[in-house]
Order: structure tokens, then sequence, then C-alpha cells
């Protein structure tokens, strides 16, 4: 079975298992013992796509806004990064292993995180975004956009993998889409997807700031 | 007609208004003569359909046109860390582009422009590409690419034209069709004067 065909089999039993708002594991750690420190984290961008993009700048901000870390931001870590952003190969079968960095990308990230100086950087990736359209018999018709949002958090110096994220979110437009920016609703779905890890985040990891 | 149908058909004639029937270049600053014939095609982003795309377009611009146009090997030896991130001309760019051509980060531009020694720069971004449909009896499946651009002067990078329209891509060798390349290095060429 190819990697395409195993993460759509490993998406499509999370969206049964999860319902239909998407499933899979939002954030969680390797090794659930493991204490992160709530220490520095860089957010880098798996792909070179404009929703892998947006999904590390969103991840970038809700960490920034919501824990204890000290955040870098996709600004910083472009000056510093010049050939930023890299495609970062994944391996998407791995017999149920839930590191998707592809190992032969380990020195590039440690160079990068030699420049950036965090304990932590987290790699997220939005794949495979789509686009359904759905009219129905009685007039009208909707879109449904949807993406596979992977991550891995690597800890520093150590370059091991610490946590795991692989789930789909979905959004469908309203008829308000005829007022809304073109891109509004991918937005909104990124947007919320970087949010859902977060809250996972902080609820695994203990980081978040007090109210 | 069933409705999906409709819909399938509504997006086939927009891939032909994008593909054939629109403007794929307009100057900024008229009226518009050359004042040199150097020229470098960089891609404002990473991704590999934009490189595919501006060595593509280098290429075709450098046949008909009068333009001496770099290779990417040169931009590449000439750009420390090609190809870099510069923010373009888009709010989104997901499945169509968003275009706002006040985005761009122009000094970004001009940086880059110090280093080429050319007196244009067409900067191009290709951030999306999308599928539509599936390959028939009747019919070949292609990837399309949307691409926008811009066109400066250097030194100085003043804005002197832009565009944004689509390439076909192969759907299994991922090669652009340089017919649809093509197209849009004419046009150009035919605006600014240098048609060879």
């Amino acid at each position: 079975m190819d990697s395409a065909r195993y993460a759509y089999a490993v998406i499509g039993i999370a969206l049964i298992v999860g319902g239909c708002g998407g499933g899979g594991t939002v954030f969680a750690l390797k090794d659930p013992t493991y204490a992160v420190k709530p220490t520095s984290v860089t957010v880098i961008t798996g792909g070179s796509e404009e929703s892998d993009l947006k999904l590390a700048e969103y991840l970038t901000q809700e960490l920034r806004d919501r824990t204890q870390l000290n955040v870098i931001g996709q600004e910083e870590v472009s000056k510093a990064v010049a050939s930023y952003p890299i495609a970062v190969k994944t391996v998407e079968e791995n017999n149920g292993q839930v590191e998707w960095i592809d190992p032969s990308e380990k020195p590039r990230l440690q160079k990068i995180q030699s420049k950036l100086r965090t304990n932590y950087v987290f790699v997220v990736w939005s794949k495979r975004l789509k686009q359904t359209s759905y009219c129905s018999s009685r007039g009208g018709c909707s879109n449904t956009y949807s993406a596979d949002v992977f991550g891995n958090m690597l800890e520093y110096p150590s370059g091991k993998i610490v946590s795991h994220t692989a789930f789909n979110r979905r959004n469908s437009d309203s008829v308000l889409a005829l007022f809304r920016s073109k891109g509004y609703y991918v937005d909104e779905l990124l947007k919320k997807s970087a949010e859902d890890i977060v809250d996972e985040f902080i609820k695994v990891t203990n980081t978040g700031r007090g109210r | 007609m069933h409705r999906p149908s409709v819909m399938r058909l509504g997006t086939i004639i927009g891939l032909i208004l994008a593909l054939s029937g629109c403007s794929t270049f307009h100057l900024t600053q008229e009226p518009f003569q050359p004042k040199g014939k150097k020229l470098a095609v960089i891609a404002g982003m990473t991704n590999d359909s934009s490189l595919r795309i501006a060595k593509s377009f280098g290429d075709e611009l450098g046949k008909t046109s009068m333009f001496q146009v770099l290779s990417q090997t040169q931009v590449a030896q000439a750009i420390p860390n090609y190809p870099q991130l510069v923010k373009g001309p888009y709010k989104s760019a997901y499945f169509e582009i968003d275009v706002d051509y006040a985005k761009t980060d122009v000094g970004r531009v001009k940086e880059l422009q110090q280093h080429l020694g050319v007196d244009y720069v067409y900067v191009l971004w290709a951030p999306a590409t999308v599928s539509h449909g599936n390959s028939s009896w009747f019919s070949k499946h292609y990837l399309v690419t949307q691409i926008v651009a811009q066109l400066f002067e250097s030194p100085g990078g003043k804005e002197v034209g832009r565009g944004q329209y689509a390439v076909r891509v192969d759907d299994q060798t991922h090669q652009v069709l340089s017919e649809d390349v093509r197209r849009v290095a004419l046009e150009m060429a035919e605006k600014t004067h240098t048609v060879k």
C-alpha cells in the first residue's frame, strides 16, 4: 500500500471514529510520561504551499498568545533561515509509528534549530487541501473544504520526536460566502486547526498561561 | 441539466477563460520604452511549481522577446540561498488567488535586484495548483497552476507591469505545458515592444 493510500485509510478510520467534524490525534506525546518544559519553541512549516505557511503562522500565534513558552515568530524564522520555507519530507506509512519526519531530514532540522536556539521545533504540514462542491436539487450550492494536518515536535539538543499530530479538519461555507473573501473558509479551517492543537497542547503539557 | 454538471461546466468555462481569453500581462507605467535588455525571472516562493514555472517562463521569454533572460542557474548563483520567500501580491491563495498588489514586499524585491545586475526583474508566485475532474478516453487530465506576477524596473524597484494567469501542468510528468507559458511570454513581449 503506498503512503498516500495508507494516510487516507488512517484518516478515514479517524473520521468514522471521530464524527463528521474530522478526527485523529490533535496533539499527543509520544511518551505520555514525558514532561514538556515551558521554555522555547519554533514552529516550522514542513511544506511550502500557501496553506502550510498559514498553518505555521496561526500555530505560532496561538502558542504565543496562550502558552508560557517563548515562541519565535515566522518572520524571525524566515530571516534566520534564508531558504525558509523548506519542504520537509514525510513518512506517512510507518508501521503504526507516529514519526512523520523522514529521518533523512533530521540534520537539516538540526541546522535550523542551531540558528534559532529554541528547545523545541514543532514541524507542521497541511496536506491534501481539497474543495468539494455540492448542489442540491432544490437549488443552491455549497462547498466543503478539508485538509489533513500533520505535526511532530522535536526536543533539542537530543533531536528526539516527542509529540505527534495527525487529523483531518473540514469546514463548509454558508450563504454568507457571497460576502466573504476568497480564502475565508480555508483560513477559518486552518485557524481552527491551530486553535485545536494548542487546546490539546495546553491540556497535555500543562503550559497554559494562568488566567 | 443536472446541477453538478452545471457546476462542472461553470468550472470548465472559468478555466478556459483563465487559460485563453484573458490578458496575462498589462503595463502599469505607460507609455513604456524598455531601458535595457537584461531581465531575470525570479520565483517568489520556494515551492516546486514556482521554480518550474520561473524556469519555463524564462526560457520562453528568451525565445520570443529581445530580452536577454538570465537562466535559473545564473539567478541561483547571483542570489544567495535562492529561492527565497518574497511576500506576494495576494491576501490568500488556496484554490484561487485573491490578488492585492499592495501586499508585495517590494523592499525584499529591491534587495534581490541588487544581486542580479539586470534592467528588469519579473517576479512570479505560483501558490496554488488545483485539480479539476479526471482523465477520460477523450480528454487528458491536467492540473492547473494559478500564477500572479509583477515586473519591476532595476534599480529602484518601480513596478512597470503585472499579470495574473493560469497554466496547465501534466498530471503525470508535472511538466508545465510550454504552449501556455509561450502565450504569456509572447503577450509580455508584445506589450513591452520587445518581440523578436
